[in-house]
């Protein structure tokens, strides 16, 4: 395999040495291909007007409609897959074709369909003519083109051997063309692969000396990384504006934290550490998938990653209005020091340690967190009662059984403006938000653990119980939910809301519930979930509905929910467990494990 | 650029005049043609115009991949009447004004001329007819034949990219885009 690209229906494209395949998530339909294309190798895939344009080694273009009538996939008769396959049809213009390589597509804001080859420049069709631009002609840096992207104003930056060349024709026959060199900031003039992200920034792969970008506006380099070690890059793939996967000519796949500028690679041991990158895709699901050393494809899941802090266990974690990580585990409560935008993630697990710093602001054996609407940070301990602290982590209070607390054990803490609940493991307390009213026992949630305490955003407070099933308190009565479609709701583990405001509750044997207001419904190992023993449960920033178990995730759609995605150690996920309060939410979900957060 | 540009012109210029020989001694070519033949052909709904040329003049250097064609509008014949090929050469082309058609420019594909075949290649150049002048890709085939070298095209050309208006009242008696083949067969300078 020598390229993989996703069409906007979401099937992936993969080109081969010899043939075209689309992946359908489980197998490969073989797509036909005329004798043009036969022995020809796929070298450039592209999707425009609902075709899928492929390019070849040896100049010819083929295109294919991506809602085609497919054929089930691999047979195991040749003959019938051969006969049923759908073919990739020869681009036939008065113009005739290139007899170079076709190494990228790209398409302008007018309507222009662009090409580049290795050896004849580029070519544009533009109402119904194809036009070319040449070193010669036009003054292309280069007629060896390796990579072509759009940028906002409508403009092709063509990737050469001896630069950048930016190109244009905004009126028939109005070439434009302006190159960018080693005098314009360029470290290195073979330009071999590039990318246009949808912040306006053209990044830029280089032979010898990395990455940079470039400001598409200004034309000004904006960052470049630094004693560049890992040779060619071959493809690039960027993931917000945070991180960058590099393709690379012979180091396998090298990760880029944009924020600080650090480069990782495989670990040296990892059998794909030093191969090249063919090909780099992100899907629409956030899934890298790679074609890596002799043509195979891989996909990782780089939704996970790694964030060693240099502490273990992490029983609670809280990302707070400013966006700082605070994380409870039995040597205490950290706190996050450095800004946020410099925190990595998704790094390959067992990598080096990641270089986020903490420092230890409590030493208690801290079980639970929750932040006040004023911005106080409450943490709740195990057998010491609970702390409230301000935004530095200096102790400002502390509640513990002297003060009233139902027990000095913390399991979950929860409220609104007014009123903060402590879910203990000797039943519930709580205090007026003002601290005037002092701790008051809540015997009518009983005297038993109470596991988790939940404000939702219209203002109700949920308690998962230990025996007694939901409670909801709202309008100051509170109300309780035993049953579920005829099931015995008991204990309650876990809580969170979904965007459209549904209830999600997870229980110690029963599996998942959401809870609309007037039905619930059930997710059990029956319907599509992991596993029935959920360790913890919370709603991403992508509206995602996370589901953790000992080995892995549950990442469940609430609009769709049937579409259940597993992820565990072999897609990128961790496999390690998460703490009941050790999964929280912030821009981009974040969960925190056992031994560290991911 | 410029400089480039110039020379692209100006050598076949030179070779359309006999002038001179050029590149390296052993090279093939520069080859030429004086009687070529240009085929018209407009296909609308109401009535098929053909017409021919034979005073096809041509050049090719191999030196440089460069080319030069042209051929005089008033030399077309063969039309369906004498009033076809008045309202050809003076509605239409206004041959007076524009008397010539000409196609410049290079060939992309790198030929070897030294040895026989037929080669698929794509001239780029300039088209200009009724003044206007149009950039063009137009796929040939090229056939070396010892020292001549023979040429097949056949293309398109929309008369709006020539501000060649049809009267609405003939509309449907010529086609918005011709058809033009070519046929030459060129003969190396000095053979």
């Amino acid at each position: 395999m020598t390229i993989v690209f996703q069409d906007s229906n979401g099937w992936l494209w993969c080109g081969a040495e010899k043939g075209l395949f689309r992946y359908d998530g489980l197998s490969f339909q073989p797509i036909g291909l005329a004798d043009t294309f036969a022995n020809a190798q796929v070298t450039a895939l592209f999707e425009s007007q609902g075709q899928i344009w492929v390019g070849f080694s040896n100049g010819a273009i083929g295109h294919i409609p991506i809602s085609g009538n497919f054929q089930p996939a691999l047979t195991g008769d040749a003959e019938a897959e051969k006969k049923y396959a759908p073919h990739l049809v020869l681009w036939q213009i008065e113009e005739g074709l290139p007899s170079q390589k076709i190494t990228a597509f790209a398409e302008d804001k007018s309507g222009g369909f662009w090409f580049g080859t290795y050896g004849e420049g580029l070519y544009v069709w533009k109402n119904n003519r194809l036009y070319q631009f040449n070193a010669e002609d036009e003054g292309l840096a280069s007629d060896d083109i390796y990579a072509l992207v759009s940028d906002a104003q409508g403009r092709i930056w063509a990737g050469t051997d001896a630069g950048i060349s930016i190109c244009s024709m905004p009126e028939m026959e109005q070439k434009r063309v302006q190159n960018l060199g080693i005098s314009e900031g360029l470290p290195d003039e073979i330009v071999t692969t590039l990318l246009a992200d949808n912040q306006g920034i053209i990044w830029v792969g280089t032979q010898e000396k990395g990455i940079l970008r470039f400001d598409a506006t200004t034309l000004n380099p904006t960052f470049q990384i630094q004693n560049w070690a890992f040779g060619e890059v071959t493809c690039l793939s960027v993931f917000g504006s945070q991180e960058l996967w590099v393709g690379t000519g012979r180091d396998g796949l090298v990760r880029v934290d944009l924020s600080s500028g650090k480069t990782q690679a495989l670990p040296e041991a990892h059998a794909l550490r030093h191969v090249k990158t063919h090909s780099l895709c992100k899907d629409r699901e956030g899934l890298l998938w790679a074609v890596l050393d002799k043509g195979v494809l891989y996909s990782a899941n780089v939704r996970f990653g790694f964030w060693q802090p240099g502490f273990s266990n992490v029983q609670a974690l809280l990302v707070d209005h400013q966006g700082r990580f605070w994380s409870g585990c039995q040597k205490g409560l950290f706190l996050q020091n450095v800004p946020r935008n410099a925190v990595p993630v998704s790094l390959p697990r067992n990598s080096v340690p990641g270089y986020t710093e903490f420092k230890n602001v409590l030493p208690q054996n801290i079980i639970s967190l929750w932040e006040s609407p004023t911005g106080e940070i409450w943490a709740g301990t195990f057998g010491n009662g609970v702390f409230v602290l301000d935004s530095q982590g200096r102790v400002l209070r502390q509640f513990s059984e002297r003060q009233g607390l139902a027990n000095g054990s913390v399991l979950s803490i929860g409220g609104d403006g007014h009123k903060i609940w402590l879910a203990t493991l000797g039943g519930v307390s709580a205090i007026s938000a003002d601290g005037k009213s002092g701790l008051q026992v809540q015997p009518e949630l009983g005297t038993s653990y109470v596991y988790k305490v939940f404000t939702d955003s219209r203002g109700r407070v949920w308690f998962g119980t230990d025996g007694k099933g939901l409670a909801v308190l709202e309008n100051g009565s509170l109300r309780y939910f035993t049953a579920a479609n005829g099931t015995a709701l008991k204990t309650i583990y876990s809580i969170a809301e979904d965007k459209i405001g549904r209830i999600w509750f997870s229980t110690d044997r029963e599996g998942l519930f959401s809870f609309d207001g007037h039905n619930f419904h059930q997710f059990t190992t029956a319907n599509g979930l992991h596993s029935q023993r959920i360790t913890g449960l919370a709603a991403d920033g992508n509206g995602l509905i996370v589901i953790g178990y000992d080995d892995g995730f549950d990442l469940l759609n609430p609009e769709r929910v049937d579409h259940l995605m597993f992820c565990d150690a072999s897609i990128g996920a961790p496999s390690v467990g998460v703490n009941l309060n050790a999964l929280c939410r912030d821009g981009r979900g974040m969960s925190g494990l056992d031994q560290r957060a991911v | 650029m410029m400089p480039k540009l110039r020379l692209l012109f100006f050598a076949p210029a030179l070779l359309l005049c006999g002038m001179g020989t050029f590149g390296p001694p052993k090279t093939a070519g520069p080859y030429r043609c004086e009687n070529g033949k240009v085929f018209f052909k407009s296909e609308a709904t109401l009535e098929l115009i053909q017409a021919r040329s034979k005073k096809l003049r041509g050049a090719i250097d191999p030196s440089n991949n460069t080319f030069a064609f042209t051929v005089e509008t008033s030399s077309f014949e063969g039309f369906n009447s004498p009033l076809q090929r008045e309202h050809f050469n003076e509605n239409f082309l206004e041959s007076t004004k524009y008397p010539k058609i000409s196609f410049t420019g290079k060939i992309i594909e790198k030929i070897d001329f030294q040895t026989d075949g037929i080669y698929s290649v794509r001239a780029k150049g300039k088209l200009v007819a009724h003044g206007v002048e149009k950039e063009r890709i137009i796929r040939s085939e090229l056939e070396v034949l010892g020292s001549k070298l023979i040429v097949r095209a056949r293309f398109t050309v929309p008369l709006a990219d020539h501000n060649i208006s049809i009267p609405h009242i003939v509309h449907q008696k010529i086609a918005e885009e011709v058809s033009l083949s070519i046929e030459a067969e060129l003969q190396a300078i000095g053979n």
